[in-house]
């Protein structure tokens, strides 16, 4: 440390350096998060348009975020349900047939457990399911984002009445299988699902089908 | 100064190895380390931030006053752990995602502080960045270990590649914190029960 003069000199130079050191940091952090921030929204963008073109049983594997984005762009609608009860998106696949997507939210073990479910044109059959935001402890509860997981879903129907722990009774219409060791994690998907279909899936299938 | 070299990479690998020695940075040793994946970017993290913030530090070690070091530290510590965690964002999006909370955890982690106050602030440069990069090394292979036996006996799979077959029957508590506690606890006794004591050392 440089040589003071006094009490005054001392506290002087340590405000000032601090006020630098801290003015120098944050330029430098503001700089990089300016200079990635497009990239992050892409990211961020990707993330919720692949899910919901996943959610409704489109093949999103291969293409780059660009030529996703464009596909969602051109092909998804966003729709609101009767009575102010949220969000749901149109999707017309690339076959042709219509898929409809309902975002969902609800507590998980840690936090907040966000996605989106997938039904097809006449509401009969789950198209996919896929996980956007959790805080689920990494490794147990978090393994809900793996494709084992989100995979099961597709071709069942809903309400869940169960969870099953073994593979033998994950191809079960009205159960899932549970991730092991955290079972309340998939407690708290079952009961979130669960909530959806009886609130936003069935007032949609009230809605006649050109109205949709 | 070679010989000095190879005694931060000794103390940091070995002899003072900031995982199973010095007992620090045990919450993510336990957290993270039953994916191979995972443990990788997240020491790769610490390994870039416990190497620049002793750089950094030990740079602006005579102009920091020594009243509000510890102040200064911390602030340079967390700005290498944001960047991090926007570098993550931008390029490993995946990756930050499932790392989530942990990567902002680096900053709170004792193996960086650690070295800021016992090395950094106290030497030149160049060695300071040696002395972070052999610590982060050292915690390193100590979780990397872990996690290879803790994926593989937990799922069956080593970055999330299934190596065994239907026929492994899955050791869940592997995958869980207490898994962690027992293998942490298995290589503090395999290095200092059994490599240490052959060499002389322990």
């Amino acid at each position: 440390m440089p040589e003071k003069k006094g009490a005054w000199g001392k506290s002087l130079y340590t405000i000032v350096f601090m006020t630098f050191l801290t003015a120098l940091f944050i330029t430098v952090l503001s700089l990089l998060f300016l200079k990635t921030r497009p990239r992050i929204r892409v990211n961020e963008s990707y993330d919720f348009k692949s899910a919901v073109l996943h959610a409704a049983g489109e093949e999103t594997g291969r293409s780059g975020p660009e030529a996703l984005i464009a596909h969602y762009d051109s092909s998804v609608e966003e729709k609101k349900l009767p009575e102010g009860k949220g969000l749901y998106y149109k999707v017309l696949r690339r076959d042709g047939s219509v898929s409809y997507v309902f975002p969902f939210q609800g507590p998980g073990l840690w936090g907040e457990i966000e996605g989106v479910l997938g039904y097809n044109g006449d509401l009969t059959e789950i198209t996919g399911f896929d996980i956007l935001k959790q805080n689920e402890t990494p490794g147990l509860g978090g393994r809900i984002t793996e494709a084992w997981f989100k995979s099961q879903f597709k071709g069942k129907v809903g309400p869940f009445t169960a969870l099953v722990t073994s593979e033998e009774g994950r191809d079960s219409v009205n159960s899932f299988q549970a991730v092991t060791g955290a079972t309340s994690t998939s407690a708290a998907v079952q009961s979130i699902l669960n909530d959806l279909i009886r609130s936003s899936i069935e007032m949609l299938r009230t809605v006649p089908e050109e109205e949709r | 100064m070679k010989g000095n070299t190879k005694k931060l990479f000794r103390d940091g690998l070995f002899k003072n190895n900031p995982v199973f020695i010095q007992i620090l940075g045990i919450c993510s040793t336990l957290a993270v380390t039953n994916r191979v994946k995972n443990t990788v970017v997240m020491v790769a993290g610490l390994l870039f931030v416990v190497a620049l913030s002793n750089l950094t530090i030990s740079l602006l070690r005579k102009a920091i006053p020594s009243r509000v070091r510890m102040m200064a530290e911390v602030l340079i510590i967390a700005s290498f752990v944001i960047i991090v965690d926007i570098v993550l964002k931008a390029y490993l999006w995946d990756i930050s995602k499932q790392l989530g909370p942990y990567v902002g955890l680096i900053i709170t982690n004792c193996i960086i502080m650690g070295r800021a106050e016992a090395f950094a602030i106290s030497n030149p440069p160049w060695p300071s960045f040696l002395d972070g990069i052999a610590s982060g090394l050292g915690y390193a292979y100590v979780l990397v270990s872990i996690a290879i036996v803790r994926e593989l006996l937990g799922n069956g799979t080593l970055w999330e590649i299934q190596i065994l077959g239907d026929w492994w029957v899955k050791w869940t508590m592997m995958v869980m914190a207490s898994g962690a506690f027992f293998m942490l606890a298995l290589f503090i006794w395999i290095m200092k029960g059994v490599v240490f004591r052959e060499r002389g050392e322990a």
